[in-house]
């Protein structure tokens, strides 16, 4: 009995290892195509609507693939990102499947993307600044979306490229050409005006140049200081010495932040002195001053005439004037430069793909490409209140513009950017900088004092340049 | 006579003193608490006079609550936030009592040189080890039977051994006397039991304030939590009072709403240890 129990445990255990290593995947796989060949000749044979299906299950390109989406959206725009997505994985004909995760704010998601560099654990598509995204691709960990862009089945037609505003192209180019940035929607930095009191001041429409902008500011000024009290030394333009808003200026004044070339930095221009003497001037005269907090409640109490701020500061606009039962007529409008060019500080939201697999990132791009279609991007721009990128989402909001007129006054703000060249190495240093410098001129007392600190800026940045390359 | 006067005198001089004493320390309770009742006032504001310079609402809106605790889903974090703090809690207590006693009470070679070393790298900023902690959770999540990544284990685990709170024990610990370790030892009693039965039941102030600290520092974490998941099902609640915060701003008395809510248990906490933790401050010369 022993003896029979022990051979029986032999044989089960041999059984066991024997099945363990035998070779499972060599059969199927022979066996698989055998079934198939019959399935392919049935359509050929009979033209039924049940044959005619077949052939899509077995057809989709990307079948398995995953995608895992980091983005910053939470509440409800993240509900309705996650709705898109959700939309996305049922309805692709790819068979791919997006993985949408909220990972915070910018700082948060960038923070991870710098820990995942090390440990590898990243994703395949991420939201994301302009300038993170560059210094992600300067250390190989964001793909050139070049070729998936220019890719002749999946990428993008020369109708649907023209289509994007002439800006966000260049926004998201490095300076070897690669596209490493696509942009999924925009918000910029506008000057709020209050129309309504600006008419009763006796300017009617927004300032056309600089010159009518201190005109009109300094009006505003002037009947604050007749009031008198809370009101003495408000009413002009709230400006803070920022990098965002000297370079918005900077931008209407003609000037930009590369030299000709577009080779290095430079911000020892014309353009750079006018722009600070502009506000300086206007500092002097009592027409530009500043609050302690955001400049909301300000502009609602009539305190401030124009202020500065992202367009997606418009619901706390919103509050503070109904908190000061303000009925003004107010709205977004661009700086005006000297000779009338306009211009804002656009901002993008910008989607960027990890490098991984050559089917990963085509999946990846393929995604971007769905969500940035201006059919999804009106969705999303409803939902979010974020601007479009292209002309053809303009179009698909009309309604949606109708009913949210001041919103509606920064749809064709959004389209004339221009944005800063994130894109240009050390641009987030050279950014800090010019952060810390905005405030030495606005303090500056002389012409030569403005030149002798931007010469100063542009050989800090140019030195920056240097330590990254 | 002239005695009499003196006394009068000294009693004139020392109750000015004290008036002095009580003006300045209500000027500091008053310097404390104004932050408190800021938060409080402005989470029952409307959002126009939040983001204004009014210090208390013209009316008051107790549906911020309700509001901000449903928008940050503050459910799910709230239970998230209590599980991470309870295992970190319970680690580190277990670990910093047994390191602590280790170091105060037994002799080893090198004793000495280790304590040095890890109080040595209390001077290193926490930010510096962020990235090496993160690399190590992933490695210990890859060869590990569980994840870490997304998971309790990253977020509790690297926190459980703190070198201020092994540093604080073991002061307290070594100030034990040896008599009483004799005297244990002739009842029959091993390192363990003195530590169980004598050490701890007369420790039971500085490890009310390892508590209370612990608890604090665990709660209110949110780059490392950030860090180490990628999904709401282990994020804490400090991750749930950022969702009022966009890129044009925040809605201030939506996230003074769930300030409040978030600093409660800390508050309750404080509330039940305040005896032992005013007793071990005063004990110790910490000072927070």
């Amino acid at each position: 009995m022993k003896k029979f129990s022990f051979l029986l445990a032999i044989v089960m255990v041999l059984t066991l290892v024997l099945s363990a290593c035998a070779p499972e995947a060599t059969p199927e796989p022979t066996e698989e195509p055998q079934v198939e060949e019959p399935e392919v000749e049935e359509p050929e044979e009979v033209e039924e609507p049940e044959e005619v299906e077949e052939p899509e299950e077995v057809t989709a390109p990307f079948e398995g693939v995953e995608v895992d989406f980091w983005h910053v959206y939470s509440e409800i725009p993240g509900e309705i990102l996650q709705g898109l997505i959700d939309e996305f994985n049922e309805t692709n004909e790819y068979g791919i499947t997006v993985n949408g995760f909220n990972q915070g704010n910018y700082s948060d998601v960038e923070d991870k993307i710098n820990a995942g560099i090390q440990s590898g654990d990243l994703p395949d598509v991420v939201m994301a600044y302009t300038n993170s995204l560059a210094d992600w691709y300067s250390v190989d960990s964001i793909a050139d979306l070049t070729p998936y862009i220019e890719d002749p089945e999946y990428g993008l037609t020369e109708a649907e490229l023209n289509d994007l505003y002439p800006h966000l192209r260049a926004a998201g180019t490095t300076p070897d050409g690669a596209w490493i940035a696509y942009p999924m929607t925009q918000s910029a930095n506008v000057l709020v005006y209050n129309f309504t009191w600006a008419e009763e001041l006796g300017f009617e429409g927004a300032p056309q140049t600089a010159d009518e902008l201190r005109a009109v500011a300094c009006a505003a000024a002037a009947a604050n200081e007749e009031i008198g009290g809370d009101f003495a030394g408000t009413g002009g333009l709230v400006y803070y010495p920022s990098a965002t808003n000297w370079l918005h200026f900077l931008y209407a004044f003609g000037g930009e932040e590369l030299n000709d070339d577009g080779t290095a930095y430079d911000f020892n221009t014309q353009a750079a002195v006018d722009t600070t003497m502009f506000i300086n001037d206007m500092k002097a005269e009592g027409c530009v001053w500043q609050t302690e907090s955001y400049p909301n409640p300000e502009q609602g109490q009539r305190k401030a005439l124009i202020t500065m701020s992202s367009t997606a500061g418009l619901p706390y606009y919103e509050a503070a004037f109904e908190d000061a039962n303000n009925d003004d007529e107010w709205g977004f409008i661009a700086a005006p430069g000297p000779d009338g060019k306009m211009a804002v500080n656009a901002f993008q939201q910008m989607l960027g793909v990890i490098p991984s697999t050559e089917d990963v990132e085509m999946a990846s791009w393929l995604f971007v490409k769905w969500l940035t279609s201006p059919e999804i991007q009106a969705r999303w721009v409803r939902g979010s209140g974020y601007y479009g990128t292209q002309y053809t989402t303009e179009g698909l909001l009309v309604d949606y513009l109708e009913e949210n007129p001041i919103w509606a006054t920064g749809v064709a703000l959004a389209a004339i950017g221009p944005a800063e060249p994130q894109t240009f190495p050390a641009w987030s240093s050279v950014r800090r900088t010019i952060n810390d410098v905005a405030a030495e001129l606005y303090n500056a007392t002389s012409e030569d004092e403005v030149v002798a600190i931007l010469e100063t800026l542009t050989q800090t940045a140019n030195d920056l340049v240097e330590e990254v390359q | 006579m002239a005695e009499k006067q003196l006394q009068k005198k000294r009693m004139k001089f020392s109750t000015q003193r004290n008036i002095f004493t009580y003006v300045i320390l209500l000027i500091g309770v008053v310097i404390s608490l104004v932050p408190f009742v800021w938060m409080i006032s402005t989470s029952l504001m409307n959002l126009g006079e939040a983001l204004g310079t009014a210090f208390f609402p013209s009316e008051l809106h107790f549906e911020n609550y309700a509001e901000a605790w449903r928008r940050a889903d503050f459910t799910e974090y709230f239970v998230n936030s209590i599980l991470i703090t309870l295992i970190t809690l319970v680690g580190q207590l277990t670990f910093s009592i047994l390191a602590a006693y280790a170091f105060a009470r037994m002799e080893f070679p090198g004793r000495d040189l280790i304590f040095s070393i890890m109080l040595s790298t209390m001077m290193i900023p926490a930010m510096v080890f962020t990235i090496p902690n993160f690399l190590t959770v992933t490695w210990l999540g890859r060869i590990g039977p569980i994840p870490w990544i997304n998971n309790w284990p990253a977020l509790t685990i690297p926190f459980m051994g703190s070198i201020f709170s092994i540093f604080m024990l073991k002061q307290f610990f070594a100030q034990v006397p040896d008599e009483l370790f004799d005297a244990a030892q002739i009842d029959g009693a091993g390192h363990f039991r003195f530590l169980t039965q004598v050490v701890l039941p007369l420790s039971k102030a500085p490890l009310m304030v390892i508590l209370v600290l612990s608890f604090i520092g665990t709660w209110n974490s949110l780059a490392w939590p950030m860090l180490v998941t990628n999904t709401p099902d282990w994020r804490p609640i400090s991750v749930g009072l950022m969702s009022f915060v966009t890129e044009a701003g925040q809605e201030i008395n939506l996230t003074m709403a769930g300030a409040f809510i978030t600093i409660l248990p800390i508050l309750i906490i404080y509330f039940f240890t305040q005896k032992q933790f005013t007793e071990s401050i005063a004990r110790s010369g910490l000072k927070g």
